[in-house]
């Protein structure tokens, strides 16, 4: 019986190795390139936190992390572009399931998918909603205990997560829509975007991203290593919704060896449980059957 | 009546007919030089305005296409960029005005006045007129207008001005949805005017006029001063002394003095002929004596 159990955890684990290794972007492949920064762009690759300038080639896996007046641009391989500014918070999770995936959750970001992509539909996930859009040009807004999205243009499907991060409702949405979803209440579209989301955009989403990967073909930057990343740098993601810290247990594993990490970890068990079985493996181990 | 007197008479009525003639001629050129000069000022205020709108339709507002998502920008209006520049402008010459006047306008400020829709309906009613061109009074003077239809042979156009459900919604958030709609294709719906002020050309008109006038009288009495002093000197003074002295010989002083006079003039071959005339009588009177 035990031998079987070994035998099913250890095929688990193939299994789960070959999917993220088949996945076309799987971290550590290039994904897309910085081509705009303004302010100091955070970046957590792995367990190690860097420092971003134009040009840094990005992986799958890459956290970004803006200033509150600073400004990121991502262009994907694929020709899609992503602007994140004041104060976003991004990951770029790859594209396991179908979709090029990123984890927002904070700030603000604005994405554009031309016709001559040719990519796949992208997944933007935040704290209360996703949306799925794939030729299209929309805003994004995960507040703190709120969600907006506008469509300038295209068709997008939008799913409305419970605490979570479950899908709870969805509904396709339109070029034009506005969509708000409060902690606790269902979404709410408008045919405009409300005055305040506007007045409190950044300036230059109201034009159309630059498209800058020209400038970068031949040129390649390094991000500038700064240290081993800490609890707080990385707390907002390891209590994200599960299917955004799926891997977080093996990506940061190495940062339990830190007693704050650890402490913090414990600390705050109730949001990510998963780490228990990393931090406390005895609890889980088989028991012997012979000993019992 | 003494030649001179005569000769001056003469001369006068000659000046005054030529001085009206020219008076007639030059004020008419020079009114007529002064209208084509405004009208050149309007006709490029008004491809000015043109090609702002073209400007603005072709470069403009493919760049605020975006914006205009979150936020009506009227920039990317050609009309209203137009109105604008000329806005500017007219801060240094006030007198100077355009206006794209129409007679159901997005932005209020375009509506027609009373004159500006008569001009407005004469050209819905006239599809071959152009231009109208004319003169009215305002505030500040004469001015002159032109006029210049405003026909939408665009299609485009009318995504903002067919009906309020087609029209962009952040427009309708600034203008309302109770104006500028219901427009059709190829219909005249209102006139790009300017209007510019005539009261400076036309006092430079009058000006040269008056400088040209006054230059021409100065000539005419130069030439009157110079004529009659040639007159006198040239003939009416050698014929007045020949007078003297043919008098004097003819009370029998046949020693009065000769008159000579140089030269081959009409007054000279006179001045000879009398002195040939005197040496005969007074040859012909000394042959009797004796």
């Amino acid at each position: 019986m035990f031998l079987h159990r070994q035998r099913s955890v250890q095929t688990r684990l193939w299994v789960t190795a070959f999917l993220i290794c088949a996945s076309p972007l799987s971290f550590g492949q290039t994904v897309g390139t910085l081509t705009l920064t303004e302010g100091r762009i955070a970046l957590i690759r792995g367990a190690t936190a860097y420092t971003a300038i134009q040009g840094v080639r990005l992986q799958g896996g890459d956290i970004l992390a803006v200033d509150p007046k600073g400004q990121a641009q991502v262009e994907f391989q694929d020709g899609a572009i992503l602007n994140l500014a004041q104060g976003s918070r991004a990951m770029l999770l790859g594209g396991a399931r179908g979709e090029e995936e990123i984890a927002l959750q904070s700030g603000w970001a604005k994405f554009t998918q031309k016709k001559s992509g040719k990519g796949r539909p992208y997944r933007y996930q935040m704290p209360l909603a996703r949306l799925s859009a794939g030729e299209a040009t929309g805003v994004l807004h995960p507040g703190g205990d709120f969600n907006e999205i506008f469509l300038e243009s295209g068709v997008g499907r939008f799913v409305e997560l419970a605490k979570g991060g479950e899908p709870a409702g969805g509904r396709d949405v339109k070029g034009g829509e506005f969509i708000a979803r409060r902690s606790g209440q269902p979404a709410t579209v408008a045919p405009r975007p409300s005055s305040e989301f506007i007045k409190t955009m950044p300036g230059h989403f109201r034009d159309d991203l630059p498209v800058l990967i020209g400038r970068f073909k031949t040129r390649k930057a390094e991000p500038k290593r700064e240290h081993e990343v800490s609890y707080a740098e990385v707390e907002t993601w390891l209590k994200a919704s599960p299917s955004i810290r799926r891997n977080f247990t093996d990506r940061f594993q190495g940062r339990v060896k830190d007693a704050g990490f650890r402490n913090k970890l414990i600390e705050n068990m109730q949001e990510h449980p998963e780490w228990d079985r990393v931090l406390f493996p005895e609890k889980y181990e088989p028991k012997d059957l012979n000993q019992q | 009546m003494k030649l001179i007197v005569k000769f001056n008479l003469v001369f006068l009525l000659i000046f005054i007919i030529g001085l009206a003639i020219a008076a007639y001629i030059s004020r008419d050129l020079l009114q007529r030089n002064a209208r084509d000069e405004v009208l050149q000022n309007a006709r490029i205020m008004m491809e000015s305005a043109l090609a702002t709108r073209t400007y603005t339709s072709n470069q403009v507002r493919p760049l605020l296409e975006t914006q205009m998502k979150y936020e009506f920008r009227p920039q990317s209006v050609p009309a209203f960029a137009a109105t604008e520049q000329f806005n500017d402008l007219r801060k240094k010459f006030s007198d100077y005005t355009y206006k794209e006047a129409t007679l159901n306008p997005t932005n209020p400020r375009d509506r027609t006045s009373d004159w500006e829709t008569e001009i407005v309906n004469q050209l819905r009613q006239t599809p071959d007129l152009a231009e109208i061109i004319g003169e009215r009074e305002t505030l500040t003077g004469r001015a002159l207008y032109m006029a210049r239809p405003i026909q939408i042979k665009n299609a485009a156009c009318l995504t903002c001005h067919s009906t309020v459900e087609a029209a962009p919604k952040t427009m309708i958030e600034l203008y309302g949805p109770a104006n500028g709609f219901g427009w059709k294709l190829n219909e005249v719906v209102g006139a790009q005017i300017v209007s510019v002020p005539m009261a400076v050309p036309v006092k430079r008109s009058d000006d040269t006029f008056k400088v040209f006038m006054i230059s021409l009288t100065a000539v005419f009495a130069f030439i009157f001063i110079a004529l009659n002093l040639m007159l006198h000197y040239i003939v009416i003074w050698p014929v007045t002394r020949l007078s003297q002295i043919a008098d004097q010989v003819s009370l029998g002083k046949l020693d009065a003095p000769e008159f000579t006079s140089k030269g081959k003039d009409e007054i000279s071959i006179l001045a000879g002929s009398f002195t040939r005339m005197r040496t005969s009588l007074t040859q012909a009177m000394k042959m009797l004596g004796e």
